[in-house]
């Protein structure tokens, strides 16, 4: 896609680049610079937050108005809805609830990510991976986590 | 120095049943992730480093090596079979590796793919075992401007031999740098970049970001998208595997030239095994007598490429081991992996940490010698294990990072870190960011700001400290040079574009 003849994606990574670089030189500033001889704790990050600007507007100028050198993947936003919403299972779970909870609330959302996956297949997934995790994590490597219940 | 007594004790190490056990686990894992496409080295390893906390620094560090070096071997298995390459860098085995599948040569493509790894990795070894020593003793005399001019070569040749823009490269690193800055800083104890939050003193836990920024966003890439059930792959018979005293003749010297490309393309800051293969191939087409067979199923075009691989992951270890800089994004994690259990890999480790130099290098021998058997006589395993569906495999993946995050801390943040930066991840590869030139950032940077500042000390604030030693010198015009020709590749690929 392109706006004027340029590279959406490379303006948008160029414009990432250079507002993370402006934000590293505005908290470095808040640090003290030093001296040439004595460099403060402000002078790496100011220099970096440099790089980045002079990175970012070298992308959004030079490589924005190449054709696209790499080709973009394509969007999976499901698995990065699934996969994140399982990450966030296993931590809400692991504590209160115990290991095979987590592990099967993981498995099971982590599944739906593939839409060709049946849920018998990802249940079964989730009730073999959960009895392996008892056994080598909590008995066989001293993983600190009850298999059911609050650790 | 006492040759004798240091090898010893490398040998009582790598050959103690704890090394032989890592080495082991550690070249099964790599063949066994290299084989399977979609699941890369990078997310591997830091998906295990948590585990490697609790071990013995020298077992982690051969378990670690083992994944990496085993990873080289196990990716042209797919390249042949199937046509994909299950990792990066044997992608060129697919040129000639596929043809000669097609031809029902299959079997041989892997008996010679398994050969010249071998022999790529042991010529490797040896320079890795003879080279190290010698540059370490050049080493000893380096200073803090040595090494910041060392770095910026290594950080800039990076970026400008990036396999996307080297402009973005250059950004990835930058990030990589003003993530590092996180945390105490080293000379003054003021806070930086913390705002108040008492976790983020020590710095962003390494472990936490390559997770992010590899395990998860390389699942959330693939899942729903590589189907196993539509490959079809045939099988392969150890009978199959014998090659004709043709295909013998024909891979020797193209083993032998790819060694030599790869040792030494390995043994640079910023290129490794991916552009070493690359140029082997290349190679190989220039010197034969007709080019054309190549892409056909010509056997050199695997044989060289395979050799210059593997050769590259093991001298790939010199500068790491020996200067403490590492060349590449993996590199980097292995040397993070070092400083988190509190060992400085530099000129000295050779000498004062003979067990874990020599320990290592004598258990890549063994674990190469595991990949040989591993690779022939029981391939119709890995063969089997192109079979298991993806569907099946990236949920355990994703229960895998989930444990080992929570194993390092017991704390439920982590998680919550980790996800986010996934997320920062997958926004990353979409804009075209790669995160490997970040991770180099990441582990290079606080030493990068700390021999910078002690030189300007040592000098009194003068510049010219980098200017007025010959190796420091010479080391930044090299990195002059470097970027200067990608710019002028650069800009003269947008002229030709007009």
């Amino acid at each position: 896609m392109t706006i004027r003849g340029l590279n959406r994606t490379d303006l948008i990574a160029g414009g990432v680049l250079a507002l993370v670089g402006l934000f590293a030189i505005a908290q470095g500033l808040t640090y003290d610079i030093g001296t040439v001889r004595r460099m403060g704790p402000g002078f790496f990050p100011v220099v970096v937050g440099v790089v980045l600007v002079l990175a970012g507007i070298a992308v959004a100028l030079i490589d924005a108005r190449r054709a696209a050198t790499l080709q973009a993947p394509r969007h999976n936003i499901r698995a990065l809805i699934l996969i994140s919403t399982a990450m966030a299972a296993f931590a809400l779970l692991i504590r209160p609830a115990g290991m095979v909870p987590a592990v099967c609330a993981a498995v099971f959302l982590a599944s739906l990510a593939d839409p060709g996956m049946k849920p018998v297949t990802a249940s079964l997934v989730a009730v073999v991976m959960s009895v392996l995790s008892v056994i080598v994590f909590i008995w066989g490597l001293g993983f600190q986590a009850a298999p059911f219940g609050a650790y | 120095m006492d040759g004798f007594s240091n090898i010893a004790a490398g040998l009582s190490v790598a050959l103690s049943l704890q090394g032989l056990a890592y080495c082991f686990a550690g070249v099964a894992m790599g063949t066994f992730v290299g084989v399977l496409p979609g699941v890369g080295v990078m997310a591997t390893i830091a998906i295990l480093m948590p585990i490697t906390f609790h071990l013995d620094p020298v077992f982690a560090l051969i378990m670690l090596a083992g994944i990496y070096y085993g990873a080289a071997y196990g990716g042209s298995t797919a390249s042949i079979l199937l046509n994909l390459p299950g990792t990066a860098n044997t992608a060129i085995t697919c040129l000639d590796g596929y043809p000669m599948a097609r031809q029902g040569r299959a079997g041989v493509a892997l008996f010679i793919t398994a050969v010249a790894s071998f022999v790529g990795s042991i010529l490797g070894l040896i320079i890795l075992a003879f080279a190290s020593p010698l540059l370490a003793r050049v080493a000893m005399n380096f200073g803090s401007p040595e090494y910041f001019s060392l770095m910026v070569l290594g950080l800039l040749s990076a970026a400008s031999l990036a396999s996307g823009s080297m402009l973005k490269a250059l950004g990835s690193i930058a990030l990589g740098l003003l993530l590092g800055i996180v945390g105490t800083d080293v000379s003054t104890g003021v806070q930086r970049f913390t705002f108040g939050l008492p976790e983020l003193y020590a710095g962003l836990p390494l472990v936490a970001i390559s997770l992010g920024l590899f395990g998860l966003p390389e699942v959330i890439a693939n899942a729903g998208r590589i189907h196993a059930s539509e490959r079809r792959v045939q099988d392969v018979t150890l009978r199959s595997m014998l090659p004709t005293r043709e295909d013998v003749r024909r891979s020797w010297p193209a083993m032998l030239r790819g060694t030599g490309i790869g040792a030494f393309f390995g043994a640079l800051p910023g290129t490794g095994s991916l552009i070493a293969s690359f140029v082997s191939y290349t190679v190989e087409k220039r010197v034969h007598r007709t080019p054309s067979i190549f892409g056909t199923g010509a056997i050199e075009g695997i044989a060289g490429p395979e050799a210059a691989n593997n050769a590259a992951t093991q001298t790939a270890f010199i500068p790491t081991l020996t200067l403490g800089v590492p060349g590449d994004a993996i590199m980097a994690l292995m040397l993070g992996a070092l400083l988190i259990h509190g060992i400085a890999p530099g000129p000295n480790m050779i000498n004062d940490r003979p067990d874990l130099f020599w320990g290592l290098v004598i258990s890549f021998l063994i674990g190469n010698i595991m990949l040989l058997i591993l690779n022939i006589p029981l391939i119709g395993i890995w063969v089997r294990i192109l079979r298991i569906p993806y569907g099946i495999l990236f949920p355990c993946i994703v229960v895998f990072i989930c444990l080992g995050v929570y194993s390092v801390n017991y704390a439920v943040e982590d998680l919550f870190i980790v996800l986010g930066f996934g997320i920062v991840g997958y926004v990353m590869m979409h804009i075209g960011l790669e995160t490997a030139p970040l991770i180099l950032g990441l582990v290079l940077g606080p030493l990068l700001e700390e021999n910078f500042r002690r030189s300007l000390m040592i000098s009194r604030g003068n510049l010219v400290i980098f200017l007025d030693r010959p190796l420091t010198a010479s080391f930044l015009v090299l990195s002059l040079a470097v970027v200067g020709w990608s710019l002028f590749r650069v800009l003269v690929a947008k002229r030709a574009l007009r």
